[in-house]
């Protein structure tokens, strides 16, 4: 008797709660509902009206009809027959190859020195470090098309009162100084964030192992080798990750330094899109066909640094 | 092998001395322990004989030679940390062999001395593992298997015991005294435990505040204590310390009852003291009690039994190697060994 009474109100109790443990459910759905919604809108939506888009047929004329033909992989023939967009894929894959590789090194050794107890940085000198990674890309690019100016930049104007040079050189003009021109002024903007994860990482790595290391013997350079180098291996994989994947989507650099300019020397991937889609003839249709196959490789870039490089230290 | 000497050493943190001038010996082939609590600056001083700190005064010399401005790295020393210390990416032979790969020792014969340490510390199976797959005493005789493999003059302990459970710490004390017994090196221990200090050291340095309190073998520092504070560190239970004047022949404490001297020393007459005597250096008598103990708990070990109380309304802890029914509140008359008395100074703690 008392058994069953117990029984019902067990369950008369646990309904209630069921009842109460949904609400929180609700809620939590309801206020991720306005993020959902700009997700959506501004991601998802995007992207898959991209994919949808590359596989029709979309000009001015289509855009002002609102009809967009199906055609296949008409579109995605056109950009694998443009000789521009495979100019601009080996420039974009040199530019990920240099500029990704400054950002490591350079980052890996600013770090370095910032951690090292017998130099002292002031705050502000570490603030200043950081500076350029908060300035805006944009802003960035048009400070550096500044400095490379012909006529009134900086670095004609240091060069020539250091007696290295007699003449205004043109160095957006040359596609070799164009293209280091933009690495300079991506890898400027970028580094700040390279030496803001390996300095973490480098206080991450307990004292006594450089010790230990030091009495089995070891110069600075193989404590480099052999105790930094392998334990930094983790967030060395990060950047990569990172730093790859957004050096592939440069734009803001190429749009206020170069314009893509001298000709065509410094397109990259990003700016094939941007100049394919948004200026005459208007052919959205090949501009989001380029940016799918973009994506694709930065993704398959992605996979293989998990894969082969990316590798957990346990302490 | 080597000896060690530290002269007149000295350490300070910017106005901050830590190390006041010490002045050590280590022979040849001896193993010393440096003990003291936290903060006398014992593995400061270890440190700093590996150079892993900077000598601010006075000279750390190995075979006569001062090793004072050598690197570390220069000093042909091996150091078992307390954390261990192990390259985490490393597997355990990588571990033990990476000072050998440093060398330029060829492959094979870095192979065979790893080995050869690995099977003394019982590591065999374990050779291609990481730190992180091992337990903390197999981490432990890995970082003792790095020392090992280098075969070096010297052999540096910090704490490297601390971080077992006691049952494992018992067990790697014997293996790593019977490891000096093999190897025959140099090595120098620091521990806060006197017990690990007393069972594995040939000799005892023991510190307090940045200056060495006495040197001297275990058995030295446990019969015949400098002062006060070396009395009660070594020992456990520790010492009894019971606070009273010299009174003639006698020693009387505050409550008026009095405790035998061994041998009244003329001078001392009148001077407030610490009367010290040991544990074990108590009779339970019958007849002829010299005092009387009130008993307030009685604990059984199996070997021993210790009877907390006290004696004169001082409290004093005692230890019979017999089994005891005796009951809280029960008052019992005990005798002592009077040659094994130590009477300290009531201000400076020194023996009188």
């Amino acid at each position: 008797m008392t058994g069953q009474s117990k029984t019902a109100i067990g369950k008369t109790n646990s309904a209630r709660r069921r009842r109460k443990e949904l609400a929180p459910s609700w809620l939590a759905l309801g206020m991720n509902v306005p993020t959902l919604i700009c997700f959506v809108l501004i991601l998802a939506y995007p992207i898959f009206f991209a994919g949808y888009l590359s596989f029709h047929e979309v000009g001015v004329r289509e855009l002002r009809s609102g009809d967009y033909a199906f055609s296949g992989l008409a579109n995605y023939i056109e950009l694998f027959g443009d000789p521009v967009f495979w100019k601009s894929l080996r420039n974009t894959i040199l530019f990920v190859v240099v500029s990704v590789l400054l950002e490591v090194v350079i980052g890996l050794a600013i770090a370095l020195v910032i951690n090292e107890n017998r130099i002292q940085l002031s705050r502000v000198t570490k603030f200043l470090i950081l500076v350029p990674w908060a300035v805006p890309p944009i802003v960035n690019g048009f400070l550096w098309a500044f400095i490379f100016n012909t006529q009134f930049g900086y670095l004609n104007r240091l060069l020539y009162q250091l007696g290295l040079i007699d003449q205004q050189v043109i160095w957006l003009g040359n596609s070799s100084t164009a293209f280091m021109a933009i690495v300079i002024a991506y890898v400027w903007r970028t580094v700040p964030f390279n030496i803001l994860l390996y300095h973490a990482a480098l206080q991450g790595i307990p004292d006594h192992l450089y010790e230990a290391a030091e009495l089995d013997r070891a110069t600075r350079w193989e404590k480099f080798r052999y105790i930094t180098l392998p334990l930094l291996r983790p967030i060395l994989a990060v950047t990569l990750i990172l730093r790859t994947t957004f050096a592939f989507m440069v734009f803001d650099e190429i749009f206020a330094i170069t314009q893509g300019g001298p000709g065509n020397d410094t397109w990259v991937a990003a700016w094939y899109t941007y100049k394919t889609s948004f200026n005459p003839p208007f052919d959205i249709g090949v501009g989001a066909a380029s940016a799918y196959v973009l994506a694709l490789i930065v993704g398959v870039v992605a996979i293989a640094y998990v894969r082969y490089v990316y590798k957990k230290v346990e302490y | 092998m080597a000896n060690v000497s530290v002269e007149n050493l000295k350490k300070n943190y910017g106005l901050h001395e830590v190390i006041h001038g010490i002045d050590i010996d280590i022979g040849d082939r001896e193993f010393v322990a440096l003990v003291g609590p936290s903060g006398c600056g014992k593995s400061t001083l270890l440190r700093m004989i590996a150079g892993l700190e900077d000598v601010s005064g006075g000279t750390v010399s190995i075979d006569e030679e001062v090793i004072n401005d050598i690197a570390p790295r220069d000093r042909d020393i091996a150091m078992v940390f307390q954390s261990y210390a192990l390259y985490p990416h490393m597997t355990v032979a990588q571990n033990m062999g990476f000072a050998l790969k440093l060398a330029k020792v060829p492959a094979d014969e870095i192979d065979a001395r790893v080995r050869q340490a690995a099977a003394t510390l019982n590591l065999t199976d374990y050779l291609e593992r990481f730190p992180r797959e091992l337990s903390g005493g197999q981490r432990q005789r890995v970082a003792m298997g790095r020392a090992i493999v280098r075969r070096p003059k010297v052999f540096l302990f910090d704490e490297p015991l601390s971080n077992l459970d006691a049952k494992l710490r018992v067990r790697m004390r014997t293996e790593i005294k019977s490891l000096h017994q093999r190897l025959g090196a140099t090595s120098i221990y620091v521990t806060h435990d006197q017990i690990e200090a007393m069972t594995m050291a040939d000799r005892i340095v023991v510190m307090r505040g940045g200056n060495i309190e006495q040197i001297g073998a275990p058995l030295e520092l446990y019969d015949a204590p400098v002062n006060e504070f070396v009395a009660t560190f070594i020992g456990s239970p520790a010492i009894n310390l019971l606070e009273g004047v010299i009174d003639g022949a006698d020693f009387r404490l505050p409550d008026g009852s009095t405790l035998p001297l061994p041998a009244a020393k003329p001078g001392d007459n009148g001077r407030a003291a610490k009367y010290g005597i040991r544990p074990e250096h108590f009779a339970i008598v019958e007849t002829g009690a010299m005092t009387m103990m009130k008993i307030d708990v009685v604990e059984p070990t199996g070997n021993e039994t210790i009877l907390s109380g006290t004696i004169g309304g001082q409290e004093v802890q005692i230890t019979q190697q017999q089994r005891l029914s005796l009951a809280p509140g029960q008052e019992i008359g005990v005798s002592l060994r009077l040659d094994a008395v130590h009477l300290f100074d009531a201000q400076s703690g020194q023996r009188l």
